[in-house]
């Protein structure tokens, strides 16, 4: 997703992720792959319910952690695209998600 | 002149003739014919280990990737079909095929490969749905999480022009992730 970073910047997305680790965590994973995307932390997964994508017990030690899912949201904090992958292994692709952003126009 | 002398001889020379002729029938029995190769077990373990394979293109960002999960199940079940016949013919029809003992190491790896998988396919799967997360023309929930330097950053901020000389953003891309890397 890094590498496409420049792509969605050029159209004007700000590309951000969520999930339950602790912002050092999340920091070390960022330092270590080159991210510059932001990263945030919801450590009780209370946004995470808020978009009820709770997979409860779903991590490591039965912690409570999301499901993957992307949402691409315009000004109007409408939700204009979205993705939830029934199989954890397959990713969501930079130009799927930069395809849904040229529809915004 | 049909002595008893000639009629006992005719009756030993037919007796040897019919001896020679059942040890010749006996020596063409002795070696069995040449057992079939069992490719099963083979064919199954390569298959096995294909299915394993194709969790390599997940790591590579192309169309197709959501077909992949569905190709490394399909490959593992032809795969089970074959180490089932492979092992089945190794055991039971043993006199038809030969290497019986490779046939059934080989068939026991194939199974366990073959269940890995499986169980990869079926545990990928073990998510919750998404039906009730925000649909296409709802509205995105707020919200103000720390980000990496413990930074609060509110959903209402991240469509704030990051400085004077560049334009808003047209969209914000949320991306939830399982975490725990």
């Amino acid at each position: 997703m890094e590498k496409r970073l420049a792509e969605f910047k050029a159209a004007g997305v700000v590309p951000v992720a969520i999930c339950v680790d602790a912002p050092q965590v999340s920091l070390n994973l960022s330092q270590k792959a080159g991210y510059t995307f932001p990263i945030l932390s919801d450590p009780d997964a209370a946004v995470i319910r808020r978009y009820h994508l709770l997979h409860a017990a779903g991590g490591p030690d039965g912690h409570d952690i999301a499901r993957p899912a992307e949402f691409l949201v315009d000004s109007g904090k409408i939700v204009r695209w979205n993705n939830f992958t029934e199989d954890i292994r397959v990713r969501a692709r930079a130009d799927e998600m930069l395809a849904a952003v040229q529809r915004l126009r | 002149m049909h002595d008893i002398a000639s009629e006992a001889v005719d009756v030993t020379q037919i007796e040897h003739i019919q001896a020679t002729r059942f040890l010749l029938h006996c020596g063409s029995m002795s070696a069995p014919p040449q057992r079939r190769w069992n490719g099963d077990p083979l064919w199954g373990f390569l298959l096995a280990l294909t299915a394993l394979a194709v969790n390599a293109g997940f790591f590579v960002p192309t169309a197709v990737q959501a077909a992949l999960p569905w190709v490394s199940l399909l490959l593992a079940v032809t795969a089970l079909v074959f180490v089932i016949r492979g092992l089945r013919r190794a055991l039971v029809q043993s006199r038809i095929y030969r290497r019986k003992a490779l046939s059934i190491v080989l068939g026991v790896v194939t199974l366990v490969l073959a269940g890995l998988s499986i169980v990869a396919f079926y545990g990928a799967r073990l998510l919750p749905g998404a039906a009730i997360a925000p649909q296409v023309g709802q509205t995105a929930p707020d919200f103000t999480l720390a980000d990496t330097h413990g930074r609060p950053v509110s959903l209402d901020s991240l469509f704030a022009a990051a400085d004077s000389s560049t334009p808003a953003p047209k969209a914000v891309l949320l991306i939830f992730y399982r975490g725990y890397w």
